[in-house]
């Protein structure tokens, strides 16, 4: 409960007014003064009462980037039988942004977007949520804060990306095998079916001529696949302004990924040892993105890069001499 | 929306609402009333901003505003006036410009001024009303206000639908009412030590045993009932309103502005309760009159009419007369107080005049040359006397709200200057002009006319006080009214039944006695009612300590069980009740041949089982939202009488459905 200015011109002016009454014995200055203070009773009242019966939930976005904006859902509920809520206004604890609610309906629910800012990539909970209302006379600004069960992924910030340094696997041509789940490129050979084959490779005409079941396989493609490598060892850990670094460089692996996953291209990520091989596609893309906003920076010699990429172009921090 | 549009709106119609009152309580005269108006109207109705008048025009405009409200009296006349007046000057020139942020607070506050001193000289029932219907409109303009303020920082929601809503407003002006009834009786009536004696207002009408013209105040009309009075044996249009002049002090010294008579030689009554006591030696009139009164407010005097030969207590309280004949009982004698008296309404029961009864103040020549000018050649006493009586009842107007200047002789004020007054003016001018003519006078306080109350009797209420002028012309004295007939109270009789006028003055009534005159006595009144009740509560204590802890129990029990009947739900394991109706539904449709796997969900069941039973699609797809609001979403449960009846729905629709295919014998 936070008093506003005209909490502080009341209480100045009640004390006045209840002066001037006691020293005219006015009775109408008397009522007045019976009015006002009943007037400040009854905003306590109906606030406070439009203040326990709101209830709030976040809705936490499908995506998010750390330093973009971001629209977050807010459902707000008011359990209040008779009493709607009137200017409640909602701001995410911690984070930029807030959103006013005109009006939230006796026993109903509304449903308000703010916009707003993570600031940082990674997992985290779910922002508390605190609602404010002000009304009916605004003496206060009386609040409680809505903790949010749950959490979120925040990738990592987006820049932009001038260069992009693919490692030594770039431009290799990769054969992909034959298998189940492949069912672009052309067709090899004719077979017969097997269990475990995808009934959409049945070839139809030669099963109907040779009386048995008969699958095509196919032979993918050849795509230019491109890796993308992160080397999260540091010289020294316990340095800012190489974590701070560090994240501009995952950032930019991340920007890399998402630019080269836009024009359509394959790309492969090595983070340390672990190595996802290139794919394509908004699913493969999060699986990137994912892994970005969790990587963390590691000591020298904790998490090597695979012996094969020594000479590679590589994304790592080296100190400046 | 603009909020400096918004803020500049609202406050120039706060300033047409707190302009209300101030014409008709008179306390704004209309010159500065009218550019006060006019400002608002025009800002009011212009919807962009408006620019501030420039810092130079309104310092140029200060002293002339200074002296406008010098000219119109100044301090003459009290200091809530032209405080007023000063305060709506200034609110006009600071009214343009008043929705910028820096002119905002101030321009509120000199209208809250405006409102206070409008509010403060107010005595009309429909006062209450107005403050609600400001309560209502502050709420408005409080709720708009803040919601074009909120929207300006906002980065989301709707800004443009902030307006209070309406349930809220009359939801909060109800409970403020509620809230002040008991806060208005229980404010503590005392009056400050710092009060500044010039500046202590009349707080009401009413007898005064000193009358001091110097008062400065509004008068206000009360309607509390003094006394009620009754004439055995004579019907109500036969009294005649003589009869009603019920005298309760004599004064002839007048000094300094005002009236006033010592309590020398009072002499004390001895008489036993139910037998009359003479108050007249010698003969006794033929035409005697009885009257039967009840006291019913305290003032220390026993109202009698002029000729009072007997008085009759019906309860033993020491009464005591004065030399000018007034009856007195000691402060705190128990009220309501019965007695009789038995009058010659023929008769006025004085002492003989003395030297004082010609007493002058110095510098009263030109009262002596005004009375000689309205009486010309006139040397007849009487013919004196009604021609000044006349004189001032024509020559003079009847004012309630009068404000005698201090450093002035209120007499000479009244007579040569202001040429209004109330009916002590009037009485007093009378007394000393007919003095200047050598006709011995005194100046008479008390009550005169009265309401009928409904039980054959009259009601004489504070409003009924009044001042007249005793005269001793031909030998004997004789009484002379000089206020107007607009100003002289008189019998105000009402037709009997409950028609709009009855209930009316039922309701100025109420407001007079309850409002205007509620007071500190009334509140000991009530502390003494409130303890009497306690104390007799004290015998029953033991079954009202029995009663009242059931009731707490009953309380205690019912929140607890309502406060733990979700854990113990939750505790047994036991589903919402949402969740249980849709178990129903699925154990229901499973009976009619829906395949229901076990890990089936609840939206895979809705589609099911609407794709074969149309009917249910409504209540279903509702009670499956419900059913994930509440497990999942962390939502309120619905409530259960929604949930029954889409239960029932579903079942009827399953039935509905059902029945034909039963039925038939196609079916396998």
């Amino acid at each position: 409960m936070k008093p506003t200015a005209a909490f502080w011109v009341f209480l100045v002016t009640v004390p006045l007014l209840g002066l001037a009454a006691l020293n005219t014995g006015n009775n109408a200055l008397y009522l007045l003064l019976a009015l006002t203070l009943g007037a400040f009773v009854a905003s306590g009242v109906f606030s406070r009462h439009t203040l326990s019966r709101l209830s709030v939930r976040l809705i936490a976005p499908g995506e998010a980037f750390a330093g973009a904006a971001v629209g977050v859902q807010l459902e707000v509920s008011n359990r209040s039988r008779w009493i709607p809520a009137a200017l409640v206004l909602c701001r995410l604890l911690g984070l930029p942004g807030r959103a006013m609610i005109p009006r939230v309906p006796p026993r109903g629910t509304t449903i308000v977007s703010l916009p707003t800012v993570f600031p940082r990539r990674g997992r985290q909970r779910l922002p508390a949520v605190q609602v404010e209302v002000r009304l009916p006379l605004v003496f206060f600004v009386k609040s409680v804060r809505s903790p949010q069960p749950g959490e979120m992924l925040v990738y990592p910030r987006r820049v932009r990306v001038s260069t992009v340094h693919w490692t030594g696997l770039a431009h290799r041509d990769e054969a992909t095998a034959p298998g189940h789940g492949r069912r672009g490129g052309e067709v090899e050979q004719l077979r017969e079916f097997r269990p475990g084959d995808d009934r959409r490779d049945m070839h139809w005409k030669q099963t109907a001529r040779q009386q048995r079941p008969i699958v095509m396989e196919r032979r993918e493609r050849s795509l230019p696949s491109h890796y993308l490598a992160l080397d999260r060892q540091l010289p020294r850990r316990d340095d800012d302004t190489l974590l701070r670094r560090f994240e501009d460089l995952v950032s930019e692996v991340a920007s890399s990924a998402l630019e080269q996953l836009h024009h359509g291209e394959p790309v492969g990520l090595i983070i340390g040892g672990t190595v996802t091989p290139p794919g394509s596609g908004s699913v493969h893309a999060r699986r990137l993105l994912e892994q970005l906003a969790l990587v963390q920076a590691v000591g020298p010699g904790e998490d090597p890069l695979p012996g094969l990429l020594s000479g590679e172009l590589v994304y790592r921090l080296v100190e400046a001499r | 929306m603009n909020p400096v549009g918004e803020r500049q709106k609202w406050l120039a119609a706060l300033a047409l609402a707190v302009s209300v009152p101030l014409p008709l309580t008179g306390i704004v005269t209309w010159p500065f009333l009218l550019p006060f108006i006019a400002t608002a109207l025009w800002v009011v109705s212009r919807r962009r901003p408006i620019a501030p008048l420039p810092a130079w025009l309104e310092n140029v405009l200060a002293p002339l505003i200074l002296a406008a409200v010098v000219a119109s009296g100044g301090v003459r006349y009290g200091v809530l006036r032209p405080v007023s007046q000063l305060a709506v000057l200034v609110a006009a020139v600071r009214l343009p410009g008043c929705g910028q942020r820096s002119r905002t607070m101030s321009t509120g506050g000199i209208l809250a001024l405006v409102g206070v001193a409008g509010v403060a000289s107010s005595t009309h029932p429909s006062l209450a009303l107005y403050l609600v219907a400001l309560l209502a409109f502050v709420l408005l303009a409080v709720g708009r206000l803040t919601g074009v303020t909120l929207a300006e920082g906002a980065t989301a929601g709707r800004p443009e639908a902030a307006w209070p809503p309406l349930r809220l407003v009359a939801g909060s002006v109800l409970v403020a009412v509620l809230a002040a009834v008991p806060l208005f009786a229980l404010l503590p009536r005392l009056r400050s030590p710092f009060a500044a004696a010039p500046f202590a207002g009349r707080s009401v009408t009413g007898f005064r045993e000193a009358v001091m013209l110097h008062g400065i105040g509004d008068v206000k009309q009360s309607r509390r009932v003094v006394m009620r009075v009754v004439f055995p044996g004579i019907e109500r249009g036969r009294v005649s309103p003589d009869w009603l002049r019920l005298v309760g002090a004599t004064m002839k010294h007048y000094r300094a502005g005002g009236w006033v008579e010592g309590r020398l030689k009072s002499q004390r009554l001895l008489g036993r309760p139910e037998q009359p006591i003479a108050l007249v030696e010698g003969a006794r009139g033929t035409d005697l009159r009885r009257a039967e009164i009840v006291l019913e407010k305290e003032t220390g005097t026993l109202f009698a009419p002029e000729g009072v030969v007997s008085l009759t207590l019906h309860s033993p309280v020491e009464v005591t007369r004065d030399v000018s004949r007034v009856l007195r009982i000691p402060r705190g004698t128990e009220l309501p107080l019965p007695y009789g008296v038995e009058f010659d309404p023929a008769r006025v029961e004085q002492p003989p005049p003395d030297e004082a009864d010609l007493e002058l103040p110095p510098g009263s020549d030109n009262l002596g040359v005004l009375a000689k000018q309205v009486t010309g050649r006139t040397t007849n006493t009487l013919a004196v006397a009604l021609a000044i009586e006349q004189h001032l009842q024509r020559g003079y107007r009847y004012a309630l709200r009068v404000h005698a200047p201090v450093r002035e002789d209120p007499v000479q004020w009244f007579l040569f200057r202001s040429r209004e007054g109330h009916c002590e003016f009037f009485a007093s001018s009378m007394v000393l002009l007919l003095r200047t003519m050598g006709i011995p006078a005194r100046l008479q306080a008390g009550y005169a006319g009265g309401e009928p109350d409904g039980d054959g009797g009259y009601a004489v209420r504070d409003s009924h006080a009044h001042a007249w002028v005793l005269a001793y012309v031909n030998e004997t004295w004789r009484v002379f009214d000089p206020t107007p007939a607009e100003g002289r109270p008189g019998i105000l009789e009402v037709a009997g039944g409950p028609t709009l006028r009855w209930g009316w003055q039922q309701i100025e009534s109420l407001w007079d006695r309850w409002v205007l005159t509620f007071s500190l006595a009334d509140q000991v009144d009530f502390a003494r009612q409130a303890l009497d009740a306690l104390a007799a509560a004290t015998r029953y204590l033991p079954e009202l300590a029995l009663a009242l802890g059931g009731v707490v129990a009953m309380v205690l029990l019912w929140r607890t069980r309502r406060r733990r009947k979700p854990d113990r739900a939750r505790a047994m394991g036991k589903p919402p009740q949402v969740t249980r109706a849709l178990q129903r539904a699925m154990r229901s449709a499973a009976r009619r041949g829906i395949s229901i796997p076990p890990a089936m969900t609840a939206r895979e069941f809705a589609g099911v089982v609407t794709d074969a039973f149309h009917d249910t699609k409504e209540p279903v797809i509702w009670l499956v939202r419900e059913h994930e609001r509440s497990r999942y979403a962390g939502g309120a449960p619905p409530p259960r009488r929604e949930v029954k009846v889409a239960g029932r729905a579903i079942a009827r629709a399953l039935e509905r459905a059902w029945r034909p295919v039963s039925g038939s014998s196609a079916s396998p």
